[in-house]
């Protein structure tokens, strides 16, 4: 490959995340932590036990706007609402002690004990609990998410927990901590783009222009002042009677639902995605009343927390001032020894970067094979250096990275410049 | 199979026969894509396919192939599955109106029931400060009637139930099983009295999905005490100061026990 296509390679913004790499451990024990921790917190906050109080008739899945295309819909069985065909309906103390079960299985998963079983048990138990919700009027109670994330884990080798078998360690590799990764994304990915695909097809392409969220903004300070109302935040609600705001606002959610998916191969973005759900689920909190703002812990774990332990070898030349500053700085800040520095002319070549290629600026290779070059290995530095996390986090704002890469283009076209002017012709 | 009959609903659906047109012009615009790009389409499946039968890592690759047809298939088919649906609807507010009336109301006797003393109880005048406009507005409010005399305001928030119209009622209008409405919160009453929202202490508690404003808890008498709910209609008028007067009050409807 010659200098220009390495060049073009380590500053691309399409790359995949693949599906079987060896990944270290972190970003899966994230999710088992913290999607046990979210279900024990809501499965101790919100009694289920009204439901048991229905009489029958009650769980016959009337339809609403979630617009349904068959008879008996699909979570008659999947969430084994089935089986009270045959079994009378639990009154609200075995609801009660369904509840206490699911919030013990989620307790000890977060601890390391029998993890995966206690997935599954709080997969099974979370999701007929929701059949519950579903079945009296066909809507969602805010936990699709966490229960898809269990189901994952649930689905997961056991290997890969952190657990009182395995131990745990940030050092392992596996294929087996990134599939899971890759299938919890895809699903996120596909649910929040299939909500944008669905303002499409519901409203149309011009979906910002109708939102007018002024006129929710409004009917929220409104219903504020009566206490039987839905919650509202009427000091939130006063930053949204602009009309133009709402504008920017839907753009945003707009363009952060459709693009979600490209969570799996565009990396510089992940956090802009995250970020605009996030923000979504608060004005939708905030505004209408309507709580997913726990998927907001769920979205933070569509970031590559992988990143800040995968380690990562650079070449740098080491005539640039820039280099000379900061590279002993930087092995400094290196806290965990993730980063391997070494200047161009002191070692060999680099993912095919031959030494002379890397006059005037830095490349770098990653443990999945990535090559990073210019403000890109900056960038990824940053990203292992906590005190240099600040930067890291600035060049995922969109569009930020394209302002500064020339600069640090100049400077390489004019270390080679001030180079041929030495050797002379 | 039982029946899965509809019953009448108390609140009757509010989609419209273009959620299914607009359904069916995207499977139309789908089934023109893959009849245009067929041949791409094919060359993708077959590699998919391909992907699939590599002889490392089965067991992952099966499922990771069966979620993804899970998740095209879904969408395509709406279907609810419990733990996944194939996203939120569309939605806008395109509609939704201000309710603040320069005059008042027709159908709003000014000065009807204003002096019961709890009547203020059931609006929160701290938030007029950020209306943008002055007038009068109505809305509906719930007021719990215990045996000791207390009249205390309330909300279906003490239901536990998501979208409890579907169950009691149109909301602030009638309370359709007040047997059950009554069983279960008191049961809520109770845990609240104690400052706790099922297991957890109210101020830290993960809310509802559908929450509504806050109650006034540590006021509430015991639950088994609650011998009555009324609903109203309470007109308020916001003033230039923005300080709120409740002008009139209607109750539509009072539930006893049983």
């Amino acid at each position: 490959m010659t200098g220009d296509k390495l060049w073009l390679r380590g500053r691309r913004e399409v790359r995949w995340m693949g599906i079987f790499r060896d990944s270290p451990a972190l970003h899966f024990y994230l999710m088992q932590a913290v999607v046990f921790s979210y279900m024990a917190f809501r499965l101790l906050s919100r009694s289920y036990e009204a439901y048991g109080n229905l009489p029958d008739e009650f769980f016959d899945f009337p339809r609403r706007y979630v617009v349904e295309l068959w008879p008996i819909p699909a979570m008659y069985f999947t969430s084994f609402q089935f089986i009270y065909e045959v079994l009378p309906r639990p009154a609200p103390e075995v609801i009660f002690g369904l509840q206490l079960t699911a919030v013990g299985a989620c307790l000890l998963g977060l601890a390391g004990i029998v993890p995966r079983f206690c997935a599954v048990v709080a997969f099974l138990i979370g999701t007929h609990l929701t059949g519950f919700i579903q079945a009296t009027n066909a809507d969602v109670d805010g936990g699709g998410l966490a229960l898809c994330l269990l189901l994952v884990l649930a689905l997961s080798p056991e290997r890969s927990y952190y657990s009182l078998k395995n131990g745990w360690s940030l050092e392992r590799r596996s294929v087996d901590y990134h599939w899971p990764v890759f299938l919890f994304w895809t699903v996120v990915g596909a649910f929040y783009t299939c909500s944008g695909l669905n303002k499409m097809i519901d409203v149309g392409p011009h979906w910002p222009f109708v939102l007018h969220l002024e006129n929710l903004a409004q009917w929220a300070i409104e219903k504020s002042l009566f206490i039987s109302s839905h919650y509202s935040q009427p000091l939130v609600a006063s930053f949204h009677l602009s009309p133009h705001l709402s504008l920017f606002a839907g753009m945003v959610s707009f363009i952060g639902e459709l693009g979600f998916i490209t969570i799996l191969f565009l990396p510089r973005y992940r956090l802009f995605f995250v970020l605009s759900m996030v923000g979504l689920h608060y004005l939708v909190l905030n505004l209408a009343g309507i709580n997913f703002l726990g998927n907001s812990a769920l979205l933070l774990l569509c970031v590559d927390w992988n990143a800040l332990v995968r380690k990562i070898e650079i070449r740098y030349d080491e005539d640039e001032p820039f280099w000379q500053t900061w590279a002993p700085r930087i092995k400094r800040l290196d806290w965990f020894g993730r980063v391997s520095l070494k200047s161009r002319t002191n070692s060999t070549g680099l993912a095919g970067f031959e030494p002379e290629s890397i006059r005037g600026t830095c490349v770098a290779q990653d443990e999945n094979g990535e090559i990073y070059a210019g403000i890109d290995v900056l960038e990824q530095v940053a990203t292992r250096c906590p005190m240099l996390l600040l930067f890291s986090l600035a060049m995922k704002i969109p569009g930020l990275i394209y302002l500064i890469r020339p600069i640090m283009n100049r400077s390489r076209r004019k270390a080679r410049v001030t180079k041929a002017g030495k050797e002379g012709p | 199979m039982a029946q899965l009959a509809r019953r009448p609903l108390a609140c009757p659906p509010s989609y419209r026969i273009w959620d299914y047109v607009g359904l069916a012009i995207a499977n139309t615009v789908i089934l023109l894509a893959i009849l245009g790009f067929r041949r791409h389409l094919h060359v993708l499946c077959s590699r998919w396919i391909s992907w699939l039968h590599l002889p490392n890592h089965r067991g992952p690759r099966r499922l990771i192939f069966a979620a993804s047809i899970w998740l095209i298939l879904s969408f395509q088919l709406r279907l609810l599955c419990g733990f996944y649906f194939p996203g939120i609807h569309g939605w806008h507010y395109n509609n939704l109106m201000s309710s603040i009336t320069q005059e008042l109301p027709d159908g709003i006797v000014l000065g009807e029931s204003v002096d019961e003393p709890f009547l203020a109880g059931g609006i929160l005048p701290e938030n007029a400060r950020y209306l943008p406009k002055t007038g009068y507005l109505t809305s509906g409010v719930m007021f719990l009637h215990f045996r000791g005399g207390e009249v205390l305001p309330g909300n279906y928030e003490l239901t536990e139930i998501v979208f409890p119209q579907y169950i009691f009622g149109q909301l602030y209008e009638e309370i359709i099983e007040p047997e059950l409405f009554f069983d279960v919160v008191r049961r809520s009453i109770d845990r609240r009295r104690q400052n706790r929202k099922f297991l957890l202490p109210l101020s830290i508690a993960y809310p509802n999905h559908m929450p509504y404003n806050p109650l006034p808890h540590d006021q509430f008498p015991p639950g088994a005490e609650l011998e009555a709910v009324s609903l109203w209609d309470l007109t308020i008028h916001v003033n230039a100061e923005r300080q709120v007067e409740v002008v009139a009050a209607h109750e539509k409807n009072r539930i006893y026990d049983r």
